[in-house]
């Protein structure tokens, strides 16, 4: 029998940031769909894009920002 | 290494402080913001990746990206107030004829011969022996085709049930001017909606009872519910200002219609019929399908009020319906604003948010019914935005609509439109026939999704959304969006615009008689010299502003002064009559005079002077400055 164990931990502020960036893509992703459903096929992904580049640095912060990962190197 | 890995560091947020300055020195360029966030991205990715980053530091840009967007979404959808609608009348209004407006004045003649045969200069001699010759007349940029035809067609038909004399139990019967309410026989007795006095259900549910009382709230709610049954995107009521009646009546030509005989007129009841939004962004005014978007919204509007009219009277009450395109009694636009339903914008006519803008026709029946009126003070922040979006009067291939702030005209502190160069360009239009570049681009024309509204609702309320969506002083998502690409009909493009002119060093000859109206100097048309070709570029052809660009002439389609032909670019068959009738004539100063102070010819236009308008202004009503609301309330108690 397979056990699956996933461990997962957030930090509050962790949590709030996902919160934020899964916001602005769900918004984006929104924008894309009603929009594409109004036949304007270029505004639909521009729009896509607009959110996605909003999400940008939040999403830098998220996988890149964290301690530890570069201490070797910069010590 | 590490040097290195500094100095890209240093450059990373250089280009983020570079997209900055040059987000604010390009007055928001659309991609100088874009880059403000691509360029953050890439810095604090790159500072993540490559320099020690302490629990704290983490924690803190964390709450630095959060506290951002978490202003943001507050600036853009916090209830903020919606600002105030403003005060339009800061002077004395005047009532408007319907011989001034673009139509009444194309149509008549005073605009030139040129522009008053565009039939004659839309087509050739095939067809003006054709499908127009059949009824003795050159087909028009309306009728011109089939599908405009029968639309506009289908409006005219209706003229006889508006409110006139009774026929057979119907108001069937046009009079000369049907300025005249229809008087029925059960008039004073006054039926209820039903045998049973039952309301609409959900109108019973939202007043928690079903058997109708006749209040007033009551039947502004019943009234709403049927037009929207019958079709209506939208149903707006107001008390009626009598400025808003036409002091001149088209049809006939210029008869005059008296304030004393519409007394009974206290409320105006407003349906709205969307033009279609697949058709609007799909055919621009090049498509050679555009006008029917007119004629379809215009008869099933028309179709609307009458029955909804039917009714009123059926019921007891006076019902009188405007409809389109020129079977109107009064002025459409302040009803929209006055209801609550929208806001004067830079095209000049009313914006309505949910109408799809300026998208609708619209039709309204003016009546005695005790209504509740809608909030006239009801804003929706349309006139900030349309402070900081010009996509409008950018698109207009004449340039008729005001960029900058608005002005005064006739008492009224609005965008004024330039009425005689839309108006020949809609009719003179030699690309395609008529034109909707102006709602086409409208950023409040959309389909009604849930998507949308939530745009209206940030446009209405947000300090910041107008900054954001339009260009005049913001970012201009809306521009760079684009949604005026079609996938099902690709791009519209800009195009060179070309319109027919008058003659060069034409002037319009006055008093020039028509009908029963004389058009005297004060009529002239400011855009004269430009309609003779005097600076006109046959559109924006060769300017560029905010990147769009106006494109050239075909060789072929200019004459030999490099001026356009005024001709169909189908009629290859030679030139036209030099001269062409005007349905009028030119007579003397004396002969005018004559014929005004005997009562045989009538005159006057809102910017005339009091001396030269026949019949006489209302002292009560014209005088002085008076606002919507002190006008509608000496209206509502005159007996
Ligand atoms: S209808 Fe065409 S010509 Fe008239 S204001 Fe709109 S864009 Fe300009
Ligand atoms: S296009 Fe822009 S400026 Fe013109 S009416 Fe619409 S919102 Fe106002």
């Amino acid at each position: 029998m397979l056990n699956l164990k996933v461990n997962f931990q957030m930090k509050w502020y962790e949590g709030l940031l996902w919160a934020v960036e899964i916001g602005l893509v769900a918004f984006g992703l929104w924008a894309l769909v009603d929009t594409l459903m109004i036949s304007c096929s270029k505004a639909a992904w521009r729009f896509l894009l607009l959110f996605l580049i909003w999400a940008l640095p939040g999403a830098a912060v998220l996988v890149f920002f964290r301690p530890g990962r570069n201490a070797q190197d910069n010590a | 290494m590490k040097h290195n890995k500094k100095l890209l560091m240093a450059i990373l947020w250089s280009a983020m402080g570079a997209s900055l300055i040059l987000f604010v020195a390009t007055r928001f360029n659309v991609y100088a913001f874009l880059s403000i966030f691509v360029t953050a991205a890439l810095a604090l990715a790159w500072w993540g990746m490559n320099f020690p980053i302490t629990e704290t530091a983490r924690r803190n840009t964390h709450l630095g990206v959060v506290g951002f967007w978490t202003l943001i979404f507050g600036l853009l959808f916090g209830p903020f107030p919606v600002p105030k609608k403003p005060q339009y009348v800061v002077g004395e209004v005047h009532r408007f004829s319907e011989m001034e407006h673009g139509w009444g004045r194309m149509y008549s003649g005073a605009l030139g011969p040129q522009i008053a045969n565009h039939g004659r200069v839309y087509t050739d001699p095939e067809e003006v022996n054709g499908i127009g010759g059949a009824r003795g007349k050159s087909p028009s940029f309306v009728t011109g085709y089939p599908l405009a035809r029968a639309l506009f067609g289908g409006a005219s038909a209706l003229d006889g049930y508006r409110g006139v004399e009774k026929h057979g139990g119907e108001p069937a019967a046009p009079v000369k001017y049907p300025w005249v309410n229809y008087e029925s026989e059960a008039r004073g007795t006054k039926l209820g909606w039903n045998k049973g006095d039952m309301l609409l259900p959900e109108v019973a549910k939202q007043l928690g009872y079903e058997k109708a009382r006749y209040t007033p709230e009551e039947n502004s709610l019943m009234v709403k519910g049927i037009g929207k049954w019958l079709g209506s995107m939208d149903v707006a009521i107001a008390e009626v200002d009598p400025r808003w009646f036409y002091s001149h009546d088209f049809i006939t030509k210029g008869t005059p219609l008296p304030l004393e005989e519409v007394k009974e007129l206290k409320y105006a009841i407003q349906l709205f019929v969307d033009q279609d939004w697949t058709r609007v962004h799909n055919d621009p005014g090049n498509s050679w399908w555009s006008v029917a978007k007119s004629g379809q919204a215009y008869s099933t509007s028309a179709w609307q009020a009458v029955r909804l009219a039917a009714m009123l009277r059926d019921m007891g009450y006076v019902a009188r319906v405007g409809f389109g395109g020129i079977n109107y009694d009064s002025v459409e636009s302040p009803i929209s604003v006055y209801s609550g339903k929208g806001e004067y914008g830079r095209l000049s006519d009313a914006v309505v948010p949910s109408a799809g803008g300026l998208r609708f026709k619209s039709a309204s029946v003016l009546t005695n019914f005790p209504l509740k009126a809608g909030d006239p003070d009801q804003g929706y922040g349309i006139t900030r935005m349309c402070a900081n979006c010009d996509r409008c009067a950018r698109a207009c291939p004449v340039s008729s609509i005001a960029m900058g702030e608005p002005t005064v005209e006739n008492g009224v502190n609005m965008w004024q439109v330039d009425k005689d160069k839309c108006v020949r360009f809609r009719a003179g239009n030699l690309g395609g026939n008529c034109c909707n570049e102006c709602l086409r681009v409208c950023p409040y024309n959309k389909p009604d999704t849930l998507f949308h509204r939530l745009g209206n609702y940030m446009i209405a309320h947000s300090p910041v959304a107008p900054y954001l969506f339009g260009s005049v002083r913001g970012v201009g998502l809306e521009d760079w969006l684009d949604f005026d690409y079609s996938s099902e009909a690709g791009h519209v493009k800009n195009r060179p615009a070309r319109w027919v002119q008058e003659n060069p060093g034409f002037k319009m000859q006055f008093p020039y008689y028509v009908g029963n109206y004389i058009y005297t100097e004060e009529d002239r048309s400011t855009a004269e010299a430009w309609a003779a070709g005097e600076g006109a570029k046959m559109g924006k052809v060769g300017l560029t502003y905010k990147g769009v660009e106006w494109g050239k002439i075909e060789p072929r389609l200019l004459d030999a002064n490099g001026r356009s032909r005024n001709v169909h670019h189908d009629f290859e068959k030679g030139a036209l009559p030099a001269e062409l009738p005007l349905p009028g004539k030119t007579i003397s100063k004396e002969e005018a005079q004559a014929l005004l102070d005997s009562g045989q010819a009538f005159a006057g236009g809102s910017n005339h002077t009091d001396a030269n308008v026949f019949p006489p202004r209302s002292p009560k009503y014209e005088r002085g400055v008076l606002t919507y609301k002190e006008a509608a309330k000496k209206w509502k108690e005159e007996k």
